[in-house]
């Protein structure tokens, strides 16, 4: 028999999607960043995690890519993005006042104490596409959790809240199980937040 | 509900179906700690252009495939068994994923015994020694034609049966970008056989719940879209549908015994070489037809399961076993004359029925006599089981 | 039949069940190339000598390497660090494990320290830790309830972290299940109700949350029409082998269901309630139980009412509206409470207030629900809940479930789609 007939294969990369959620991943950091600083709920909610506390969100598997030697040349503006070194991930940080910090995208040096991973590439876009909400997601397994369960009960309700802020209720309506009625968030509230953590998570942070 | 006072039920199998379902695949094999699976693949799966698909759902994970080995046709021999483990073995693979359903799988389970146990033929297995540990991870994407082996703890390879719980498959893959079958017979052919098997669990007086619960949702599915995915070959949601139904009613059939139908399919299919589905579907309503006649009693379970939830309540308690018969005979009338519908038609020797019908008897552990079985296949010929 | 747009399904459990199932395991442990299990077990149900009736089944054929009865109530990681030493130091191959929820999910654990090699169990915590095939496996349940013959999680806690360690992974699973009544026959009326009410609730659960799906399905309606068809005569009638044989059964398939379909609001509040109150699991899952069907009325009403027909049968089915089939439902489980609570004389527990311990103490004072909502929120289970719950909604329904009134669904506070399950 002539092996050579079926080759080995080495699947390729969605490059397109790696794109897109490397740049979701660091919008959902910094809007988290930002809205832990600006609306009281999100502050409340992420309060109950403890201090020193280093979170991340990738998408598996880690090591897939090995480590351009011209990683280094990039701009830090792309690595943090997640684009190309080191996988597609994001860090967000509790220091020991409680204030919430995305810290990049470069794992080195840093230890998470919890891990959101999404399970592919497709289930990451899946997600952060909003095709699925994050409780149909986590029912679905399009991504696991590495850590404490109740820390990463806690990260996804402030997850919920930024996504209810940052989108249309025709996109987070889908994404979230019970939209907030007035009553419970005020339209001020999330107009005006969603204006300020836009603006503040693409400059100052 | 009837809760026999002995029995063994066993469901290895994984099922993943739906969106996505192919790109769990590198995070399964993970949990086993292999990524580098050998791809045992059916010739007609990678004709109609699958194989592109399929690899592109590997994007950016750490999955390597190791070859894609694609010659299987309808036959499963051990020749390509042989060729295939040569490759696994070249190419250090630590894993099988079988492309399609039917011989692929016989061969990939086939296969997996070879490398796991590291010999070169299944001649000592066929002579009664035991496969002695956990076989190297197998996963089924399904699609193509079912032989309604898949999900369970056999193997056939060159016609010789091979039986051990190892070989069961450790996951099955249902997704919709590879279910939609070619054609509205080879849908057809697998619904039968899946049907036939569903009918034989959900009739068998020896019927224990974990196994009704199984067969349940096959016999639903089948219900359902049955009739829909022969008109329709390439409508998604019946095709993800049946190709559940398959698995579900075959992982259901290896733990209860063979009813009628089946053993006078496997029976004919031996001698004329034709594949058992085909019998299947003819044999069907006939059996039907005369336990209808028989007035035979059965349980619940097959109408809850054919007529769903509303129907089964709206039917009083005497009248649900007709009724379940009535409906099973029903769901194989949606097959309609795709494919053909008497023995006569398939031009079987008439010699074969009477051999066919002695064999089935005696294996059916005095449940059927031979002069049931004769009669069956009397109506069968000329296809008198009537269907609605 | 629903077909989810995604699911998953597993449960590679053998089962064995039947009024001599105890007398194949020599055999099977043998098709599994095992000849010297360890046993594991707990004082009380050694005490009721039941590890002789398991004896005289195994047999001579099989030589036990040492029985472990050392596990407690709340077992953690050292009872299981401490067993694995035995099970190494007695040359052991596999592990029968004989008992409820506790000793099953100790005896996994003990299966994992025994077959990856280290020495503690903190060693395999983690995503991913446990990747390898684990020794043979069986599990004889005692109570037929909890379903953890057919789970692949193990909860074990760290006394030291006070924290609980979840153990994930499909290698965790059992290998075979054996169902036998002998087992469950000196159960006491009031336990065979809480731990049945308990499968009733996975059932239940598994039937109306987010992940159901066709599998999960075909196993919880079974679940529910054995329950409903057994637990009062059994509790009635103790002897009756028949009844016990089907809750066995029963708690199996409910197992099989909410392991791969998952629980919602019940368990959230109940597991909720265990931990700070120190409620029995099974009572305060037939308490919850009506009320989380009734706040989630609005959201899956068709899908609950579905569960009319295994619960109340095809007359009361048929019979029934099909808007007020989930109402009917609920209505039922209270009944079914009530009925068991006056065939235990009174020690079936209907309402949280009615809990209380051996000295006739209440158990969940009332000034305790607003910390029980709180801590509502660190529970997975209110993933899966089809309504989102936050402590403003787990005080609603704790205040009724407390005092035994039926939820007032007009304060339910409601918002979003229907759920696409
Ligand atoms: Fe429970």
């Amino acid at each position: 028999m002539n092996i050579n007939k079926y080759p080995e294969i080495v699947p390729g990369r969605k490059f397109l999607k790696e794109f897109y959620v490397g740049i979701m991943l660091w919008v959902v950091g910094r809007a988290l960043q930002v809205a832990a600083k600006v609306d009281k709920e999100v502050k409340a909610e992420l309060a109950k995690l403890p201090n020193n506390f280093t979170l991340r969100m990738m998408v598996a598997p880690e090591k897939a890519f090995p480590l351009f030697f011209y990683a280094k040349l990039l701009p830090s503006f792309v690595t943090d993005i997640g684009l190309l070194p080191y996988g597609i991930q994001m860090f967000l940080h509790k220091d020991k006042e409680g204030n919430i910090k995305y810290i990049g995208a470069d794992p080195k040096g840093k230890k998470a104490d919890l891990s959101v991973i999404f399970t592919s590439i497709e289930a990451a876009w899946l997600v952060l596409s909003f095709q699925e909400s994050t409780a149909t997601a986590y029912m679905h397994g399009r991504f696991v959790v590495e850590g404490d369960l109740p820390h990463s009960l806690t990260f996804v309700r402030a997850l919920d809240i930024v996504e209810v802020f940052l989108l249309p209720k025709i996109i987070s309506g889908l994404a979230v199980k019970r939209y907030p009625k007035w009553s419970e968030m005020s339209l001020m509230r999330k107009f005006w937040k969603r204006i300020v953590i836009y603006i503040r998570a693409f400059t100052i942070g | 509900m009837h809760i026999p006072d002995h029995y063994e039920f066993l469901n290895h199998s994984k099922i993943i179906s739906g969106k996505c379902a192919l790109e769990t695949i590198p995070a399964e094999l993970g949990g086993y700690d292999a990524q580098k699976p050998l791809v045992i693949a059916l010739k007609s799966v990678v004709e109609r252009g699958l194989k592109k698909k399929f690899i592109k759902t590997f994007s950016n994970s750490m999955v390597v495939l190791g070859g894609i080995y694609d010659e299987v046709r309808e036959y499963a021999g051990i020749s390509l068994a042989q060729d295939a483990a040569i490759l696994f073995k070249a190419r250090g693979c630590d894993s099988i994923i079988a492309l399609g359903c039917g011989p692929a799988v016989d061969l990939a389970k086939a296969v997996n015994v070879l490398v796991s146990e590291k010999i070169d033929n299944l001649s000592a297995h066929y002579e009664g020694a035991a496969i002695k540990g956990p076989l190297k991870p197998l996963i089924v994407v399904t699609a193509g034609r079912s032989n309604g082996r898949e999900a369970a703890n056999a193997l056939v390879v060159d016609n010789r049966e091979l039986v051990s719980d190892f070989l069961c498959p450790d996951v099955f893959i249902i997704d919709p970008r590879m279910t939609p079958g070619s054609c509205g017979e080879s849908v057809a052919e697998s619904g039968a056989t899946a049907m036939a098997q569903a009918f034989a669990v959900l009739t068998d007086r020896g019927i224990n719940p974990m196994t009704a619960a199984v067969a349940h949702p096959a016999m639903s599915y089948l219900a359902e879209y049955l009739a829909k995915g022969v008109k329709r070959p390439k409508n998604r949601q019946a095709s993800v549908a049946l190709a559940n139904a398959s698995v579900m009613a075959s992982a259901a059939y290896s733990n209860s015994r063979p009813g009628m139908a089946n053993l006078l399919a496997g029976e004919l299919a031996e001698a004329t070489g034709i594949s058992a589905g085909r019998f299947e579907r003819i044999i069907l309503p006939s059996v039907i037809a005369a336990m209808l006649k028989k007035k035979a009693w059965i349980e619940d379970d097959l109408y809850l399961a054919a007529a769903g939830i509303d129907g089964y309540a709206a039917t009083p308690a005497g009248e649900r076993t007709q009724r379940g018969l009535e409906v099973s005979l029903n769901i194989v009338g949606g097959l309609k004359k795709v494919l053909p519908v008497s023995l006569s038609e398939m031009k079987v020797q008439k010699h074969f029925l009477e051999k066919a019908a002695k064999a089935a008897a005696a294996k059916s552990g005095k449940r059927f006599t031979e002069a049931e079985c004769a009669s069956v296949l009397a109506q069968a010929w000329d296809a008198a089981g009537k269907v609605k | 039949m629903l077909l989810p747009s995604f699911y998953d399904f597993c449960c590679r459990v053998k089962t064995i069940s039947g009024h001599k199932a105890l007398e194949a395991i020599p055999g099977l442990l043998a098709g599994m190339n095992a000849r010297r299990p360890l046993i594991v077990t707990d004082k009380g149900v050694a005490a009721v000598g039941l590890i002789g009736i398991v004896k005289k089944a195994l047999g001579s054929k099989l030589k036990i390497g040492a029985i472990y009865d050392n596990v407690p109530v709340d077992s953690d990681y050292k009872v299981v660090d401490d067993a694995a030493k035995v099970y190494k130091k007695k040359g052991c191959d596999s592990i029968i494990s004989i008992g409820g929820g506790s000793v099953i999910d100790t005896a996994k654990g003990i299966n994992i320290v025994a077959s990856l090699g280290s020495d503690t169990l903190l060693d395999y915590q983690g995503f991913g830790a446990v990747n390898r095939k684990l020794n043979p496996h069986v599990v004889i349940p005692t109570t037929a309830g909890t379903g953890s013959e057919m789970t692949l999680v193990a909860v074990i806690a760290d006394p030291d972290r006070k924290i609980k360690m979840l153990f994930v992974s499909y290698f965790i699973l059992p290998d075979i299940a054996v169902l036998d009544p002998r087992m469950t026959k000196t159960l006491p009326g009031f336990l065979t109700a809480a731990t049945a009410m308990d499968a009733m609730t996975h059932a239940c659960e598994a039937y109306f949350c987010l992940e159901k799906n066709p599998m999960s399905d075909g196993h919880a309606y079974r679940a529910i029409k054995l329950i409903s068809d057994n637990l009062l005569k059994v509790v009635k009638n103790p002897g009756d082998m028949k009844g016990r044989l089907a809750l066995a059964n029963a708690s199996a398939l409910a197992g099989v269901a909410f392991s791969n379909s998952m629980v919602g609001v019940v368990h959230n509040l109940g597991h909720t309630i265990g931990a700070l109150c120190h409620v029995p699991h099974g009572n305060a899952m037939s308490i919850l139980l009506p009320y989380g069907m009734e706040y989630n009325l609005h959201k899956s009403g068709d899908i609950i009412g579905e569960i009319l027909l295994p619960l109340g049968g095809a007359e009361i089915y048929a019979s029934t509206p099909k808007k007020k089939r989930a109402e009917k439902v609920v209505e039922l489980i209270r009944k079914m409470n009530q009925d068991l609570h006056d065939a235990t004389g009174g020690r079936h527990p209907r309402f949280l207030k009615e809990i209380t311990d051996r000295n006739g103490k209440q158990i969940v004072p009332h000034s305790m629900l607003p910390t029980i909502a709180d801590c509502m929120m660190l529970d997975g289970a209110r993933m899966s809940n089809p309504e989102e719950v936050l402590p403003a909604d787990a005080i609603l329904i704790l205040e009724h479930a407390w005092e035994g009134t039926p939820l007032n669904r007009k304060k339910i506070n409601k918002g979003g789609k229907k759920v696409k399950y």
